[in-house]
């Protein structure tokens, strides 16, 4: 399953993660890691090919992907800013 | 007089066995038992006190031998051969200049010859004359990308470190890679514990997610959903969450 076309900005969503990796300052390693951690099952290499060029990615990893974001920004004080695709 | 010298290179020069070694047998000898040791078997402390005591031993008129590290902003002398190589050092880093830093700084051998006739570092000079240190040579420890350190030879006699330059690469290689393979090994450990956190935060997010689908008949992501929504609201880490469900369900009465 692939990531649902959520009112036609599959690739803000996508951005936007990519964006927030950059600000938290997170290597892809590192974010990796964090998703990996909170259950995602996509290797490195699917998790990078998603955020640079949109590749196939379950739909259910976006979520994990911003909770990973999050909770990094949650660990700065920084509170939860990034949002998520279910509402 | 002394001058820096430029263009020794010996990152090429690692491999131990390669005709380009000295002939002196005790040379090779020490070379060969560094390149054997094993990290792991000894900490890189004695891994580095070795590679100081052998190049003291090894290099003729060489009176003490130091290694400096750069670590975190400051630079300690971890290891040496003889204490008056850690005054000397200390002398540098206290008066914030002398051919050991420059060789960290500038990724470039210095040698000294005569402290007492070196004008380029006075007041180190001066602390080293009235040690009784006559000469220096100091090679730089780099890791690849970055000067990480450096080897430091000091002699009584002056002038004692002239044409050595090669001979003290070896050690300044060995000493290099030692570095390197600590930092590497310091990296796969931070990494492997890292992973047995995520391996562990895994499994318990998993069992509240089988906890939740179960209880709600809800998918695996729609359980996800329920976990995130609660670290939201409770401003919580994902896994604690996930946590407190197994905990609760683990101590709550057994269902018949």
């Amino acid at each position: 399953m692939t990531a649902p076309a959520g009112a036609g900005s599959v690739g803000d969503v996508r951005r936007s993660l990519e964006a927030a990796r950059r600000r938290a300052g997170l290597s892809d390693g590192e974010l990796w890691l964090a998703y990996f951690g909170l259950g995602g099952d996509a290797s490195p290499e699917e998790m990078r090919a998603y955020l640079t060029e949109g590749g196939p990615l379950a739909s259910g990893s976006v979520d994990i992907l911003v909770q990973a974001l999050n909770e990094h920004f949650m660990d700065h004080g920084l509170g939860m800013p990034v949002p998520y695709q279910e509402r | 007089m002394g001058r820096a010298v430029h263009g020794v290179r010996y990152r090429s020069l690692t491999v131990v066995g390669e005709g380009s070694l000295p002939d002196d047998e005790a040379l090779q000898t020490s070379l060969r038992t560094l390149a054997e040791t094993l990290l792991g078997e000894q900490g890189l402390e004695e891994l580095l006190g070795n590679v100081t005591s052998l190049a003291a031993a090894a290099i003729p008129g060489c009176d003490a031998a130091s290694i400096s590290l750069m670590q975190g902003g400051r630079t300690t002398t971890p290891v040496c051969s003889a204490e008056i190589a850690r005054e000397v050092d200390q002398a540098q880093y206290d008066t914030g200049g002398g051919p050991c830093l420059a060789a960290m700084l500038e990724e470039e051998v210095f040698r000294v010859d005569s402290y007492a006739d070196d004008d380029r570092w006075p007041e180190m000079s001066a602390q080293a004359v009235a040690k009784g240190v006559a000469s220096s040579l100091s090679l730089p420890l780099s890791t690849g990308r970055q000067a990480v350190g450096a080897l430091n030879l000091y002699s009584t006699k002056p002038g004692n470190f002239d044409g050595a330059e090669e001979q003290a690469a070896m050690f300044a290689a060995q000493a290099s890679v030692t570095v390197s393979n600590a930092q590497a090994l310091e990296r796969a450990q931070e990494m492997a514990r890292h992973l047995a956190v995520a391996l562990e935060n895994r499994d318990v997010i998993g069992q509240a997610k089988g906890i939740i689908m179960a209880a709600e008949g809800a998918t695996s992501d729609e359980a996800f959903a329920v976990l995130r929504r609660a670290s939201q609201r409770e401003n919580r880490k994902l896994h604690d969450v996930a946590r407190e469900i197994v905990d609760r369900r683990r101590q709550g009465p057994a269902t018949p």
